[in-house]
């Protein structure tokens, strides 16, 4: 599916993840999702999980959808509250059923 | 209007309420759809014809010196009225409206349409719904809400969150619909009618909440002394969930949840919904097919329509689709059993022994589809 992505990352007292899909071809992409997690959110120290956003939240059990246009995009966004300070990998996952979207960025805290 | 096999998009619902009204002759009864309210004159002869007329009435409009009333009430029930040696007559009142109240295909499939047009509204039970608030502006709604409580703040112009558990996403105000809508002249109605609703907002805009944010709201929900408690949502196991829910089981409160929606696959119910202290419920199509998407597992209890329910929203109406929808049609049975005496567990098992097998798997049906009527010891043969 031709979906490009990006992941910003803002630290202040808080870190904030704004995770950017665009749909880079000429056709409508449609995406649907299971539940409310429609992306998600982890923080890697060294390849080791130090957060994730999922972790210990549920999730509204109605399905989906979203269309996006060529050109469209969707934002995802997330907060890690209590970040300890260290350099880390973040990793956003598009959580759409049957498709393949991720974005990794580098940041301190 | 409802045949039990339609139901009905925005659309034609909006070209319904464009031609609502009709003029009918004398036979208007017999050419009303047993959905539609009709507003007739009766005359009773004796006590228990006025007393019957009262309990079938949704609303009074005239009581006469004679023995006669107006009342609004179902066609169905109308009907029904006529029959009754100990009323003399039943006439159409000149011109009616067909107003234009949709029975979601779901309502009409757990037979909760039979509940209502035999009094069963739930009146004096509490439900709960854990979830992402309740539109306290919504006028198929309004009449039933109780207390609210925020345990995340509601995110939207000051217009959406009047309340602090006001619904800035539309997901709680859904399931409130389908548990609890008004039997009234707009919109839809709910499998019971007039339980009081509580909205505990734990899940966030974005329908998403913490382990300890939903805890607490199943605590405040035992605390609070209401019946039943609707948790349209998942994720994984939570030991502070489960206890929360253990909490709320011992203090007689019936928990119903959503199965999950990783479907197609098996044993796959998520949480709370596998707690043993939760009745977990599973999505139906209209053609009595499990849902697709309706996860499924040793721990599904029950099966309830899911796919393409239509509901409330804020400021309107909606079709959506999950187990989230399946379970708060639990919930609204679950409502009406305890008006009616049932203590949690009495209720769970009602429900249990009185659903009807649809022909799904153990894992699929659990002990079969809802079915509102049979439990409220109704004849459902329109099935």
């Amino acid at each position: 599916m031709p979906l490009d992505s990006s992941l910003d990352v803002t630290t202040d007292r808080d870190v904030q993840f704004t995770f950017i899909v665009t749909n880079s071809g000429a056709d409508p992409v449609d995406l649907s999702f299971s539940d409310a997690l429609e992306a998600d959110f982890a923080v890697l120290d060294d390849g080791s999980e130090r957060w994730r956003f999922s972790e210990g939240r549920m999730f509204a059990q109605m399905l989906g959808s979203e269309t996006l246009d060529p050109g469209g995009t969707a934002t995802y966004e997330a907060t890690w509250d209590d970040p300890d300070s260290g350099s880390y990998t973040a990793v956003a996952t598009l959580e759409a059923n049957e498709t393949e979207c991720e974005a990794r960025a580098e940041f301190s805290v | 209007m409802s045949d039990g096999n339609s139901h009905f998009s925005r659309r034609s619902v909006l070209k319904k309420s464009t031609g609502a009204l009709a003029v009918v002759g004398v036979s208007g009864l017999a050419s009303a759809d047993p959905d539609d309210f009709v507003e007739v004159n009766v005359g009773f002869a004796g006590d228990s014809g006025h007393q019957a007329a009262h309990n079938a009435a949704d609303s009074v409009e005239r009581e006469f010196a004679f023995d006669a009333m107006t009342i609004r009430i179902p066609a169905r029930a109308a009907k029904a009225l006529e029959n009754r040696p100990d009323v003399r007559y039943v006439e159409v009142n000149g011109e009616w409206e067909a107003f234009s109240q949709t029975t979601p295909w779901g309502i009409d499939r757990v037979d909760a349409d039979v509940a209502h047009a035999n009094g069963e509204t739930g009146a004096g039970a509490d439900i709960a719904i854990i979830d992402t608030g309740i539109d306290s502006d919504h006028p198929d709604l309004q009449a039933n809400l109780g207390e609210g409580k925020a345990f995340v703040k509601c995110r939207g112009n000051p217009r959406m969150c009047r309340q602090p558990w006001d619904d800035d996403n539309d997901h709680g105000t859904h399931c409130a619909g389908i548990a609890d809508a008004l039997n009234n002249d707009e919109g839809v109605v709910g499998v019971s009618t007039e339980v009081t609703l509580h909205a505990a907002k734990v899940l966030d805009k974005n329908g998403s909440g913490s382990y300890s944010d939903i805890a607490a709201a199943i605590e405040w929900t035992a605390d609070q002394g209401y019946d039943v408690g609707s948790m349209s949502l998942g994720g994984s196991a939570s030991s502070t969930v489960r206890d929360a829910c253990q909490y709320a089981t011992d203090r007689g409160v019936l928990l119903v949840a959503a199965a999950g929606n990783d479907g197609p696959c098996t044993d796959c119910v998520g949480y709370p919904a596998g707690y043993d202290t939760v009745v977990a419920v599973s999505a139906t199509s209209e053609d009595d097919s499990l849902a697709n998407f309706s996860s499924t597992g040793a721990e599904v209890e029950l099966a309830a329509p899911g796919e393409d329910v239509y509901s409330s929203i804020p400021g309107g109406y909606d079709t959506f689709s999950g187990t989230s929808m399946a379970c708060p049609h639990v919930a609204g049975a679950g409502g009406q059993l305890m008006a009616n005496g049932y203590t949690n567990d009495e209720a769970r098992q009602r429900l249990r022994d009185t659903a009807e097998d649809i022909g799904l798997g153990d894992n699929e049906q659990g002990a079969g589809l809802l079915d509102v009527a049979v439990a409220l010891g109704l004849d459902s043969s329109d099935d």
